[in-house]
């Protein structure tokens, strides 16, 4: 991808009953700027708050993914991000990605067309690993952070995401993971199985391992870019870790 | 901090083993650059592959050759000029880590973090 290119971010922000997610997204966006000087993009059903002069595509709010008894789960536009991006190459990171360094850079100036977050690195049990998707053990990809180009591979791959998220039940049949709840991450994992030759080609980063700050951990404290954070093993244990870009999942601890 | 604040801080671990984890993931994560189009992943193997086109056969030799990037493209690949990005990158890490490891052998308690 030649460097003089339209690069920019998106992040998609709906809020539900209990969290505003376009707070979130606007902190993201901040990082994104800060880290990587690109422009970035919220998608979003919110006219009025503060984006910190990011840009604003406003959509309707999507469907739910899922819902319990307080609050509906709004996500399933990730697809849709191929159409809505006004850039060439797009980077995708949820709102709840937070940029703590440039590490992404050299990935956005590659070569490749298509990639998405693969492997993950715990910051609990200090493995790095790559899930496996349901009974049918494929690769399982996150979509929490994905560069593309607009191009027609990129294409192929949100439209056949779109087609496996209009018939998750089908799928989630025939690869055996649940249907509930409704998770881009299953959605691309499928597409990218399917599209890539049935697991033949591998669209992951390289190099680029995703920092799940999940629910095992409870964070005592998120200041510089560093997390200390507390979780239970044999016995309670404390750590940090800084110097990453963070997947920080529990969002009820960012308020 | 009150007694239970205190006693909360006393019972708390730390597992030297997953700090130094989590600080070789950060500088693993840094070590990549772009080049003519393509990412690298900095290795001591690929600094010495590159600075194997100098050795007394290829003295003068002054070409191009054609290398798979992280994302297995090929890019053409100007040896001395590659070598010399990653050797900077793997200076400016290292030194960081070093740095950053000397910072790290001084906590030896959670209270510390």
């Amino acid at each position: 991808m030649p460097n003089n290119s339209n690069i920019g971010c998106l992040i998609a922000a709906f809020d539900n009953e209990n969290h505003i997610y376009f707070d979130m997204a606007v902190m993201a966006a901040d990082r994104v700027a800060r880290h990587l000087k690109i422009p970035v993009t919220i998608v979003t059903d919110r006219v009025e708050g503060d984006s910190h002069k990011h840009q604003r595509i406003i959509t309707e709010k999507p469907g739910g993914n899922w819902r319990n008894d307080s609050s509906t789960w709004r996500n399933l536009i990730r697809t849709q991000l191929y159409d809505l991006s006004p850039y060439d190459r797009t980077l995708i990171i949820d709102g709840d990605y937070f940029l703590c360094t440039s590490n992404l850079l050299p990935h956005l100036n590659g070569s490749s067309d298509f990639i998405m977050t693969k492997q993950v690195y715990s910051p609990v049990n200090r493995r790095t690993e790559t899930f496996k998707l349901g009974n049918t053990q494929i690769d399982m990809y996150w979509a929490t952070v994905c560069i593309f180009n607009k191009c027609e591979e990129s294409r192929r791959i949100f439209e056949m995401a779109k087609h496996v998220q209009e018939h998750y039940e089908y799928y989630s049949v025939i690869y055996e993971y649940r249907r509930v709840p409704i998770r881009n991450d299953f959605i691309f994992s499928v597409a990218l199985h399917l599209m890539g030759g049935y697991g033949m080609k591998d669209y992951g980063f390289k190099n680029y391992p995703l920092i799940n700050c999940d629910s095992l951990m409870d964070y005592d404290r998120f200041e510089d870019d560093k997390l200390v954070y507390r979780y239970v093993s044999d016995k309670l244990y404390a750590n940090s870790i800084s110097g990453v870009d963070l997947h920080l999942m529990n969002k009820d601890q960012l308020q | 901090m009150n007694t239970e604040e205190l006693r909360d801080a006393a019972r708390v671990a730390y597992d030297r083993e997953l700090a130094k984890q989590n600080i070789n993931t950060a500088i693993e994560s840094r070590m990549t650059v772009n080049y003519g189009g393509g990412m690298f992943i900095v290795t001591q193997e690929l600094i010495a592959f590159l600075h194997s086109w100098f050795g007394p056969n290829w003295k003068d030799w002054d070409g191009v050759i054609y290398m798979m990037d992280a994302y297995d493209v090929p890019v053409k690949v100007i040896p001395h000029e590659l070598l010399y990005i990653c050797q900077r990158r793997w200076w400016e890490v290292m030194n960081e880590f070093a740095a950053e490891y000397e910072e790290f052998t001084k906590i030896r308690n959670a209270k510390q973090l």
